[in-house]
């Protein structure tokens, strides 16, 4: 009798390992979906027109394993050689919160998914931007970008804005470039201050972008209402953060070390607060990355948001589980 | 023969007119040429309107203005006499505030607190004559639970706030009782007025205690439909009460505001304002939003009943007709007494004063006439905040 009940303890052991590795992996795995992830991209990413051709450009949501409510689209295109015409939300985001706004050099919409129940989960076209050209390029071509205020709000996730990465679109106007301003556009300063071998960032991961934010991390709480944002960037870039809720949008200079900081020269509230940091590449890519934390505005306090489970909990409990599941076998014997 | 042709030679009375003449030619001129461009303004130029149809933006969504609330300056069921004149304006929503203190609800306190919906039931009853759905003001505080009796200050005792709004939404949207889907419950009306208890997001006299008391009430109410609890119904749109609220923890199904500006622009830059502060909270960015008040003036005035507030709505709705709010609630469809002299804010005057409707009335009956896809007018589907077209 003794033996059946050790075979028994043994088996479950055997049983419970797989188990315990098995519910380990799942943890993990919902982790990895509550980090942000979601990128867009313009569609095509190439175009060639003829002046006074007009034509559109998709604005295209991969959410990866986020689940997105809201996006706030920011393009910027050189207006010497194009000019926007319409901007309007695509089918994944059938919600138009704030109408479209285009002014010279820029364009702008705010959309949602239909509702929290229903989030962009899918991969589609969030906006179309029509565009018409209005001056040749020569051999050379104009990029359509996202800004860094470009912003995709998701569910249950550890900062608000999830968006890690943007792909802009090249164009290219059949006709001879227009001359030279002594005023540069936003496209030509940028792009202008960057390291040439930055690679394109099509991936939600955010290890691989070149941009990261490295203090305050996320859901940090903080005394200061004025907290230093430090972070690393290719040596000599320029990085783009916008700190919300009340926008503010600077721009930093990378040093030589590749390190940036900021220190917000305007008190901010107390509450919770989203910073995204961008850069763009020199293949026009906009690599971004984003944290939030609490001003809780008194020593002490704790942060207001949630964190996330760990591993070591789970495996801790699990230990227990089948210590307790093992005792049970045994104590009868 | 004049003085100088009788003193001068008729070479130098010719000179001088040659002079006089090359001096004021061009003076003429001038003249001529100024008075063409007043006549040319004064007859007003066609415009150069150019459509492009090729260039199909979003369905244009009508639902969202046909919305009205109807003030409390009779506590009686005054839409009782135009059901059939609201009734043509397809309304999808109709608003009613003063519930607790013009209807006799409530009664007692504490274990002994009653209900008697008789009156309130009549006004509601009204309302879904006309084909809409109700918005109802949680307003004000019951005098019979209130701290000294007054309907604007907190009651007594907070359970008997909670358990008023329990048994509001239980009767209204009680599967057992009026069984009604898709009510909205807006907690309070105005509470930043001093008339209205002059209510702050924080502090002693908390919106935000009054708020998650009734989130207790809604919390506890059983088998009922779907329904929808929100505020925080202020003045306007302020960004302390509209964070205070989705920070409460508290249930929040939609955000409200009240909307007294002239300017139309002023009304979409609310509801861009009001995304951007939401942004950092993903959840309540979709959430309804809903202007349960607006009109030009919150003061009464003579121009209600004037092609002015036909046309200022119009711009108003023109500015929302795309990123804009889930009800735009037009204030209100009847006036109330006393309002002769036409400065009543109804699209209708009161039945004292012959029913007749006002210009703006006539604005709602565009409805169908406004279906369709938004087309863009070449140079002017740019939105801009200097774009004030409708």
């Amino acid at each position: 009798m003794k033996k059946i009940f050790l075979y028994v303890a043994i088996g479950l052991t055997l049983l419970a390992i797989p188990a315990t590795v098995f519910l380990v992996g799942q943890q993990q795995e919902i982790r990895k979906r509550a980090a942000p992830a979601t990128t867009l991209s313009l569609s095509p990413t190439t175009v060639t027109k003829e002046i006074n051709e007009t034509f559109k450009l998709n604005v295209d949501i991969d959410p990866a394993t986020n689940q997105v409510t809201t996006v706030k689209v920011y393009l910027t295109y050189d207006p010497a050689v194009l000019t926007a015409t319409a901007i309007t939300n695509g089918a994944n985001a059938p919600k138009i919160l704030t109408s479209g706004i285009i002014e010279s050099g820029t364009a702008s919409i705010t959309v949602g998914a239909a509702s929290n129940a229903q989030p962009i989960a899918t991969r589609g076209t969030v906006a179309v931007i029509t565009l018409q050209a209005i001056a040749g390029t020569g051999t050379a071509t104009s990029n359509v970008q996202f800004a860094s205020n470009t912003f995709v709000g998701g569910l249950n996730e550890p900062t608000a804005n999830v968006l890690v990465g943007t792909t802009g679109a090249s164009v290219t106007v059949s006709g001879a470039a227009p001359s030279l301003t002594p005023t540069a556009t936003p496209s030509a300063t940028l792009t202008s201050t960057l390291t040439p071998t930055l690679p394109a960032t099509t991936s939600g991961e955010a290890t691989s972008s070149a941009i990261q934010i490295v203090s305050p991390t996320a859901n940090d709480s903080v005394t200061s209402t004025s907290p230093t944002i430090q972070g690393k960037a290719p040596p000599g870039s320029t990085v783009t953060l916008t700190i919300y809720s009340e926008p503010q949008t600077v721009t930093v200079t990378v040093d030589a070390d590749g390190n940036w900081s900021y220190t917000p020269t305007t008190a901010l509230e107390t509450g919770p607060h989203n910073v995204v940091a961008s850069v763009i590449t020199a293949s026009g890519a906009t690599e971004t990355a984003s944290t939030s934390f609490v001003i809780s505005g008194e020593e002490g306090s704790s942060s207001d948001i949630p964190v996330s489970g760990s591993i070591e909990t789970t495996i801790l409990l699990m230990a227990i589980g089948i210590a307790l599941l093992l005792f049970g076998a045994i104590v009868p014997i | 023969m004049t003085f100088l042709t009788q003193q001068t030679k008729p070479r130098t009375v010719s000179l001088i007119s040659v002079l006089a003449l090359l001096v004021f030619l061009p003076l003429m001129l001038l003249a001529v040429q100024n008075i063409a461009v007043l006549i040319t303004r004064a007859t007003g130029t066609p415009a150069n309107i150019v459509v492009d149809t090729t260039s199909v933006l979003e369905p244009i969504d009508t639902n969202f203005y046909h919305a009205f609330a109807q003030g409390g300056e009779e506590s009686t069921d005054m839409l009782a006499p135009v059901i059939g004149d609201i009734r043509a304006l397809r309304p999808k929503v109709i608003r009613l505030d003063h519930l607790y203190d013009h209807y006799d609800v409530v009664s007692g306190s504490g274990g002994s607190i009653a209900f008697n919906w008789t009156k309130l039931d009549a006004a509601v009853n009204s309302i879904l004559a006309t084909g809409a759905r109700p918005i109802l003001a949680l307003s004000y505080m019951p005098s019979s639970i209130a701290q000294g009796g007054s309907v604007i200050n907190p009651p007594n005792d907070w359970n008997d706030w909670a358990t008023v709004v329990q048994r509001t939404i239980e009767h209204f949207s009680g599967k057992g009782e009026r069984n009604l889907s898709g009510v909205y419950y807006e907690v309070w009306n105005e509470p930043d007025l001093a008339q209205f208890g002059g209510w702050k997001p924080g502090g002693a006299k908390s919106y935000m205690t009054l708020y998650q008391y009734a989130s207790t009430g809604a919390r506890r109410a059983q088998n009922v439909n779907t329904f929808y609890l929100g505020g925080p119904s202020t003045t306007g749109l302020y960004k302390t009460w509209i964070l205070a609220l989705v920070q409460s923890g508290a249930r929040v199904d939609f955000l409200s505001w009240h909307t007294y500006q002239a300017d139309p622009i002023q009304y979409d830059r609310d509801q861009r304002n009001v995304i951007e502060w939401l942004l950092p909270y993903p959840r309540f960015t979709l959430i309804p939003k809903l202007i349960t008040e607006f009109g030009f003036t919150g003061d009464k005035s003579t121009l209600y009943g004037a092609h002015y507030a036909a046309a200022h709505a119009a711009a108003v709705i023109r500015q929302l007709i795309t990123g804009g709010p889930t009800y735009l609630v037009s204030f209100q469809p009847k006036d109330g007494p006393g309002q002769e002299s036409g400065n009543g804010w109804g699209l209708i005057t009161h039945e004292t004063n012959g029913l007749r409707k006002k210009p703006r009335y006539y604005i709602f009956s565009f409805r169908r006439r406004h279906l369709g896809d938004r087309l863009c007018q070449r140079q002017r589907c740019r939105h801009t905040d200097t774009a004030g077209e409708f």
